[in-house]
């Protein structure tokens, strides 16, 4: 699947290039407005990640171009203003998402897989993974098709954990995904192990095998 | 220290003086007057004097002179064995025998000769009249003190009012003038020069005041935005590093241990950024919102959170309280309050929230008091925890002020409270 990344900061366009090389993503970078909207002229992505404040124009714009071409990529703009007019503006001229900076590897990623879900399968919504399903629309799990209940929260790290496989997701992350913007006011994240230790203990109930690793101090990983 | 209003003052200074005028010149002007008189009444007994010489002397005979003094009250004709060489003139009193009463009277005695014989003669003048001029003149200087008096207060209540009513107008907008909200302020022009010069100098200072704050309130916007691509790079290099396979976890300890510091960094700095946009009055757009359903809503975000801190939450919200502001500032607000209430906490403490007609009250266990005079101010809550970026009351002030709401703070019996009323 390719994903181009419109971003001035080649730091920081690398680096995210370097994750989702690991989710078997194929990552072109675009430094300037005039070489992204060559690129978004001619080749067809999955997903384009969209920093609004290049060098030569606004990140707008090429919003703008692309829904005049009427191109089928999934948009998620990434701003460091993060200021809510941006965003409503953003969204309203056809953005499927919007991160502000700085953000968190695990987080872009899992809001890539859920775009590109929704583009690809034509909505369809069910995921199947290893010896899961989930129909997001139902909102139900099944494990060799066996339903086991989750809590909104652990149905929601189930997502996040499978959006980011083999990756190390830090514990800051997952909170941030639960609680929203506010996490990173909480003085600490304690409260992510115990939804996390909920979901592997309802999983291993139903005999899924066990692919969430606690990697020391750091966090968690999903293995698959 | 007591103050007085400026035309009472002036008023003040005007009836002082006055009065001190009159005191200084009354005497003054009396003693001039009754010198005035008293030279006019001696001029008048020389009067007498002479035309008793020119005209009755050299006709008078001794045997006239018991005549002469029977129809005469105030001329006299007396034998006298000395010889005055000069006239001698003095007071002296009188019985009056109609009113049996002393009287005044200046009196000139000559020495003349009769018929080769010395007589003294001597003329007197009542001084009553004298006195009853003064008294006129008194009243008269009386009446025209208080006359001035009037006219100065009426001056001063009308006429100063009006020539005073430009710096009462420059005063209440000055009184108005918020440099936060960033609105410049304008004075007419006035046709009276000082007021002018106060007006320029006033306009000049708060211009240059308000042109300081909008620089440094970019300066931190700006500051801010520069610091958000740096930070996301760094929270990204270390993310990456963490995928690294062959970490020990002496590293992982390591890289969890710059995770912290990194993330208060990105706090503080999104706090900032946040605090300039309410002060840049964006989050303009207002709905009516459900008071209930907010804390509702923002407590639910928060329960892992408080569960994990082993906090029980206690709350009394009274139902469909409305009011009408912008969600996310809403939101924010009680979102920090009850943040607060956390992080000021101790080991399986307690939080109360009620909310009863449009008075929000937050309140929480804890160990000692927040202190009140920097409560709200930045980065000034001292505690130990090291965790929270300095900013969160500040905002909830900011917030506060937006929306002219009032916020308290108080702590009794090892209980925070902060009170909030819409």
């Amino acid at each position: 699947m390719k994903i181009l990344i419109i971003e001035d900061e080649m730091e920081l366009a690398q680096d995210v290039a370097k994750y989702l090389a690991g989710q078997n993503y194929v990552c072109e970078i675009a430094k300037t407005f005039i070489q992204a909207s060559e690129k978004i002229g001619i080749y067809q992505y999955d997903c384009i990640l969209l920093d609004l404040m290049l060098p030569d124009g606004s990140g707008l714009a090429l919003l703008e171009l692309l829904k005049k071409e009427n191109k089928q990529d999934g948009v998620i703009i990434i701003s460091a203003k993060n200021s809510l007019e941006d965003k409503v503006k953003g969204l309203e001229i056809g953005a499927d998402d919007y991160l502000a900076k700085p953000f968190h590897l695990s987080e872009l990623s899992a809001r890539i897989l859920s775009i590109i879900r929704r583009k690809q399968f034509n909505s369809s919504n069910i995921i199947q993974q290893n010896e899961i399903t989930i129909d997001l629309l139902g909102k139900t799990v099944k494990v060799n098709e066996i339903e086991i209940s989750l809590t909104k929260k652990e149905l929601d790290l189930l997502l996040f954990f499978i959006g980011n496989k083999n990756r190390v997701i830090s514990k800051s992350a997952l909170a941030e995904h639960l609680s929203g913007d506010i996490a990173d006011m909480f003085d600490n994240h304690d409260f992510v192990y115990a939804h996390v230790k909920n979901l592997k203990k309802k999983l291993t109930e139903a005999n899924y095998g066990n692919y969430i690793k606690t990697i020391y101090g750091t966090g968690y990983k999903w293995e698959a | 220290m007591g103050s007085v209003k400026l035309l009472d003052k002036t008023f003040g200074v005007y009836l002082f003086s006055s009065i001190a005028v009159l005191v200084v010149a009354a005497p003054i002007f009396y003693f001039t007057m009754k010198q005035l008189y008293m030279e006019d009444a001696d001029e008048t007994l020389d009067l007498y004097k002479k035309e008793f010489k020119y005209y009755d002397l050299p006709v008078l005979k001794q045997s006239d002179i018991e005549s002469y003094n029977r129809f005469n009250r105030d001329m006299r004709i007396e034998p006298f064995n000395g010889y005055v060489v000069s006239d001698t003139i003095y007071y002296k009193n009188y019985l009056d025998t109609l009113s049996n009463e002393n009287e005044p009277y200046r009196v000139l005695q000559s020495s003349i000769v009769i018929e080769n014989k010395p007589y003294l003669f001597t003329a007197r003048i009542s001084l009553v009249e004298n006195e009853d001029l003064m008294k006129s003149i008194a009243f008269v200087f009386v009446v025209l003190i208080a006359l001035l008096l009037i006219i100065l207060l009426v001056i001063t209540r009308l006429y100063s009012k009006r020539i005073w009513q430009p710096f009462q107008n420059t005063l209440a907008k000055i009184k108005t003038f918020d440099l936060s909200q960033g609105n410049k302020i304008s004075f007419e022009k006035v046709n009276i020069k000082e007021f002018n010069e106060l007006n320029l100098s006033l306009q000049k200072l708060t211009d240059q005041n308000l042109s300081v704050y909008s620089q440094q309130k970019a300066f931190i916007e700006n500051a801010s935005h520069e610091l958000q691509t740096p930070l996301a790079v760094l929270k990204i290099k270390l993310n990456l590093l963490l995928q690294n396979k062959n970490i020990t976890s002496e590293q992982a300890a390591l890289l969890s241990a710059i995770d912290l510091p990194l993330a208060r960094m990105t706090r503080i700095n999104k706090n900032l950024l946040l605090l300039a946009k309410i002060e840049n009055k964006q989050f303009a757009e207002a709905e009516n919102l459900n008071l209930n359903e907010v804390i509702n809503e923002t407590l639910e975000l928060l329960t892992d959170y408080i569960a994990s801190k082993k906090i029980t939450v206690d709350k009394n919200l009274s139902e469909n309280i409305y009011i009408s502001c912008n969600k996310t500032l809403l939101e924010i607000l009680i979102n920090n309050l009850l943040i607060n209430a956390n992080v000021h906490n101790i080991e399986q403490g307690n939080i109360q929230i009620s909310l009863t007609g449009k008075t929000l009250v937050v309140s929480n266990t804890g160990k000692t008091a927040l202190d009140k005079e920097k409560l709200f101010k930045r980065f000034t809550v001292s505690s130990s925890q090291t965790v929270n970026s300095g900013l969160g009351l500040a905002i909830v002030k900011e917030i506060c002020n937006r929306y002219q709401w009032k916020i308290e703070y108080n702590f009794e019996n090892e209980i925070h409270t902060f009170k909030v009323t819409f």
